[in-house]
């Protein structure tokens, strides 16, 4: 388990510039540091540049400049290689839809990230597929392909699929936000379970004021500036 | 299964009418190829055997490639010579020497060798006059040097050792003049000799050119007749390793100076056709693969293009682009791979029906053939699917590395 309040993310003065026809300035001017073992949620209006830094939370986007330091190293100027080799290791996403791939049944898809990953052997595998599934209650529907499931079944498959490499980091976009109250209160309470029992660090976007609250920081933007926490 | 594998096969069951189109074009195209390499290269090979059964492979004339050199020539190498006036010497035609040539030819390994005198002569019958070549032969060796033996379809080779006048014509000579066996004919050699010969054979090779002009006769009454006693101008040699002849004949012209030609030489305005043809039927293949590639392109652009999705998840979890990549060019893998085993089929058939077509080409052709001749060889078969499964591979390279490069943010912020 990972040491409790290290530094994990420190951003310093991040701006993301998409050059196009229009110049749009999505983030402007953001610092902040996230220690192991946070639930964070980030809130704000739409467009306001939430998902955005999400996106470069998750090393799927780089900063147009300032400082970003994941684990205390900078990520910038690190090649897409290596940046998909520690996303692979240590991220974990969840969108606000399942996004399975519809080819593939559940059991696979929560595998795919573990043989792309390839460190562990086939009884490993397994063994860390059945704890998975058993954790969130899947262990009866695995086998089913993502038509065959509901709702609420399809986000705990993309939920296995982001926790099965047993990443430091989960982020979630919107992760309730096309579930209904029940189901997402059971994405939510996994989450905390996460968080309390096994150390994660979560860095969820949201919408749901009421599921904001109850998380240990809240990262409010607005306009590409962050407005208050 | 590998589930990129799966992926690569799922993708392509989820567009089965365009995966169907797509692999049946490579089909088409890997089982066109092979029929019409079979058809051509079999009509070559035919050919090719036709001559090899029938003209010597190696032909030794009572010519010389370059003229001798003057004695002055001889003497002052380097010096510049003009000359003018010069009279070339009305030298006596044939070999010379041909006794101990044909001795020292008899000596070489796993050849036979025969000698003749050829030269032109015309055929008299009823009202009907044609210009044939004579060729004097020694029946006897010319059994051993070619097929004409089991050629001659009416009366035998043989019937010139007994029948001294005896004279053996080809089809073409028999139906334009009306000859049938034991008619007597009157040959009338370019030197005003007259003969009066029996029919004692019509062979029939399936070469135009050898049924309709070549005659055959003892070489003593060819002597006779181009009044040239003891005088061969040909020495005629098989082989049994024919791709070898080039290289024999060039030993040969080298060690007796006389032009020594092998098949491939005599044969090479033909062989030469051969080559262009053999571009044209790869030409057509290619033309034919680049229309099944667009195929192979056009499907694979289409699935990154619903699976761009999809392709942002794998990337998001950490999927290197080569990943991404593999999963396409395997799709086009598989399209290339299971067409061509279909055009091995398609191919395969093809040429059985081919083979079933009658045709009959007869009078005024080149050669007489009756049907196809296919040549059947595993060549073929994997050329075809190597080009094309290559080509299979090529198509779907670009938007295999479009799906590569795609930026995951842009389109999971476009899906959600």
């Amino acid at each position: 388990m990972v040491k409790k309040n290290e530094e994990l993310y420190r951003l310093e003065n991040i701006t993301r510039v998409i050059e196009g026809e229009v110049e749009a300035i999505i983030l402007r001017g953001i610092s902040f540091k996230v220690n192991t073992h946070e639930f964070i949620s980030i809130i704000g209006p739409s467009g306001s540049g939430k998902s955005s830094l999400l996106y470069m939370l998750g090393l799927l986007d780089m900063p147009s400049s300032g400082d970003f330091y994941f684990r205390g190293e900078s990520m910038v100027g690190l090649t897409r290689l290596e940046l998909a080799q520690i996303r692979l290791e240590t991220l974990g996403f969840i969108f606000q839809f399942h996004f399975l791939l519809p080819e593939l049944r559940g059991i696979e898809n929560i595998r795919l990230p573990m043989e792309r990953l390839g460190k562990l052997n086939v009884t490993q595998m397994k063994d860390r597929v059945d704890k998975v599934l058993e954790s969130l209650g899947l262990t009866k529907d695995a086998y089913k392909y993502p038509h065959q499931l509901s709702g609420g079944q399809r986000q705990r498959v993309a939920i296995a699929r982001a926790l099965i490499n047993e990443p430091m980091v989960i982020l979630a976009d919107e992760p309730t936000g096309s579930l209904d109250t029940e189901n997402g209160d059971k994405v939510f309470k996994i989450f905390q379970d996460l968080v309390k029992n096994e150390g994660k660090t979560i860095i969820m976007v949201t919408h749901n004021p009421e599921l904001a609250i109850q998380t240990d920081r809240q990262i409010n933007i607005v306009d590409g500036h962050i407005r208050g926490e | 299964m590998n589930v990129l594998l799966k992926l690569s096969f799922s993708h392509l069951m989820g567009r089965p009418r365009q995966t169907v189109v797509s692999i049946a074009g490579v089909a088409v195209g890997v089982g066109f190829f092979i029929a019409m390499a079979a058809l051509m290269q079999g009509f070559q090979a035919y050919f090719v055997q036709k001559i090899i059964d029938i003209t010597p492979h190696i032909m030794v004339k009572d010519e010389f490639r370059t003229p001798p050199l003057q004695p002055l020539q001889t003497l002052f190498p380097n010096a510049a010579l003009d000359l003018k006036g010069l009279k070339p010497k009305d030298e006596k035609r044939g070999i010379r020497n041909h006794a101990r040539i044909h001795q020292s030819l008899k000596k070489l390994k796993e050849a036979s060798v025969t000698k003749g005198l050829e030269g032109e002569a015309f055929l008299n019958f009823g009202s009907k006059t044609m210009g044939v070549a004579l060729s004097g032969i020694d029946p006897e060796a010319e059994k051993k040097v070619s097929t004409l033996d089991k050629d001659i379809f009416k009366g035998k080779l043989d019937n010139l050792l007994v029948k001294k006048n005896g004279i053996i014509i080809g089809i073409g000579v028999s139906e334009k003049l009306g000859l049938k066996m034991n008619d007597t004919v009157t040959v009338v050699s370019s030197e005003g000799v007259i003969l009066r010969m029996k029919i004692v054979g019509i062979f029939s090779t399936g070469l135009t050119t050898q049924d309709n002009r070549t005659t055959y006769v003892q070489l003593k009454k060819a002597q006779i007749l181009l009044r040239r006693q003891n005088v061969i101008n040909n020495l005629r040699l098989r082989i049994e390793n024919v791709d070898d002849a080039e290289i024999v004949a060039r030993q040969i012209e080298n060690q007796f100076g006389y032009r020594t030609e092998s098949w491939q030489e005599s044969n090479v305005n033909v062989l030469s056709i051969f080559k262009v043809q053999n571009l044209v039927t790869y030409s057509t293949i290619i033309a034919i693969l680049i229309v099944s590639s667009l195929g192979i392109f056009n499907i694979i652009s289409t699935i990154v293009f619903e699976k761009s999705r999809d392709i942002a998840i794998l990337k998001s979890i950490g999927f290197f682009e080569e990943d991404i990549k593999k999963i396409f060019l395997v799709e086009g893998f598989l399209v290339g791979i299971i067409g061509s085993i279909l055009g091995w089929g398609l191919g395969y058939s093809l040429c059985l029906a081919l083979e079933q077509v009658p045709i009959s080409v007869k009078d005024g052709a080149f050669i007489r053939i009756e049907g196809f001749y296919l040549l059947y060889t595993l060549w073929h078969y994997s050329i075809g699917a190597i080009v094309s499964i290559t080509s299979a591979v090529l198509a779907a390279y670009l938007p295999a590395r479009k799906a590569a490069y795609l930026k995951p943010v842009d389109i999971i912020r476009g899906a959600a």
